[in-house]
């Protein structure tokens, strides 16, 4: 691969990419934590959809990681975040929808 | 061991209502052990536990069931905010109460339907309108004032907070 120096072994992992990586992951996984506590309090279906968003941008934190770790490959990599991208904004999208299509239903308080 | 007990029992006296796995995180013991030790003091009658929404919160024993029940909705930020409101403006309409607090009529309905199911809040009725009221002020001002929600309790609370504002239809 001509256009990657020699040097630059993606797999060499740089101080900034190894604090950028740590940092995404943890902040990832303390909102999916608020995600999945705020479903099991609500149980509905807009709630639930929302903690699988965060789910799958945890994954994409989770996938970063790996390929850092030397788990997963460059191919893999990419393939992998970029599916998980496609499935988070349609789980937004979907979550979104939903509600717009259920509230006026359960609005059980006054007028 | 017994040092371990004497810990978990001072917490649950510090923190009246704290539920079993905020206990295991605040005092970093193993779930097993926190549950032996709570058993034995239930026994003993040094701490009350009390089930309430799927969770097990536990107390002194000075506390009666109403206020056991309601040190547990206490610990949300949200209903405290509804509570504060009802005991500053008195008995009011919903839609006044979301406006006044902030936020999504789903996020209010979500918190009343507690309050009213635990007997702090009441749902009147006068000249055909529906009005939350606090069924006894004095009491819940004494409850809301001895209790303070923990950092992971306020960040779920405004986490739906956010996220109904953003889902609800404007309006």
């Amino acid at each position: 691969m001509w256009w990657v120096p020699l040097h630059a072994d993606p797999y060499t992992t740089t101080v900034p990419v190894l604090a950028l990586v740590t940092v995404g992951t943890v902040g990832s996984a303390i909102l999916l934590g608020l995600g999945v506590a705020a479903f099991v309090r609500r149980q509905s279906r807009s709630y639930l959809l929302v903690a699988l968003a965060l789910a799958a941008l945890f994954a994409r934190s989770a996938v970063a990681a790996l390929s850092v770790a030397g788990a997963i490959d460059l191919q893999a990599h990419h393939l992998l975040e970029h599916a998980l991208d496609v499935v988070l904004a349609a789980l937004v999208v979907a979550a979104v929808y939903h509600a717009r299509s259920v509230r006026p239903a359960r609005s059980e308080t006054d007028d | 061991m017994t040092d371990t007990r004497t810990q978990l029992r001072e917490h649950v006296h510090a923190n009246p209502g704290r539920h079993f796995s905020a206990l295991t995180r605040a005092l970093d013991l193993a779930p097993g052990q926190v549950q032996y030790h709570l058993r034995k003091l239930e026994r003993r009658d040094a701490v009350v536990a009390q089930e309430l929404y799927g969770k097990t919160h536990y107390y002194p024993p000075a506390f009666d069931p109403w206020e056991r029940r309601a040190l547990a909705l206490l610990r949300r930020e949200t209903a405290r905010d509804v509570l504060l409101v009802l005991l500053d403006a008195g008995p009011a309409r919903p839609a006044t109460v979301a406006e006044e607090v902030g936020i999504a009529r789903s996020t209010l309905s979500y918190h009343t339907d507690r309050l009213v199911e635990q007997g702090l809040v009441a749902k009147r009725t006068d000249n055909g309108s529906m009005r939350l009221a606090v069924t006894r002020p004095t009491a819940t001002a004494k409850l809301l004032d001895e209790i303070a929600p923990s950092l992971p309790e306020r960040l779920v609370d405004r986490f739906t907070r956010l996220v109904d504002d953003l889902l609800e239809p404007a309006g």
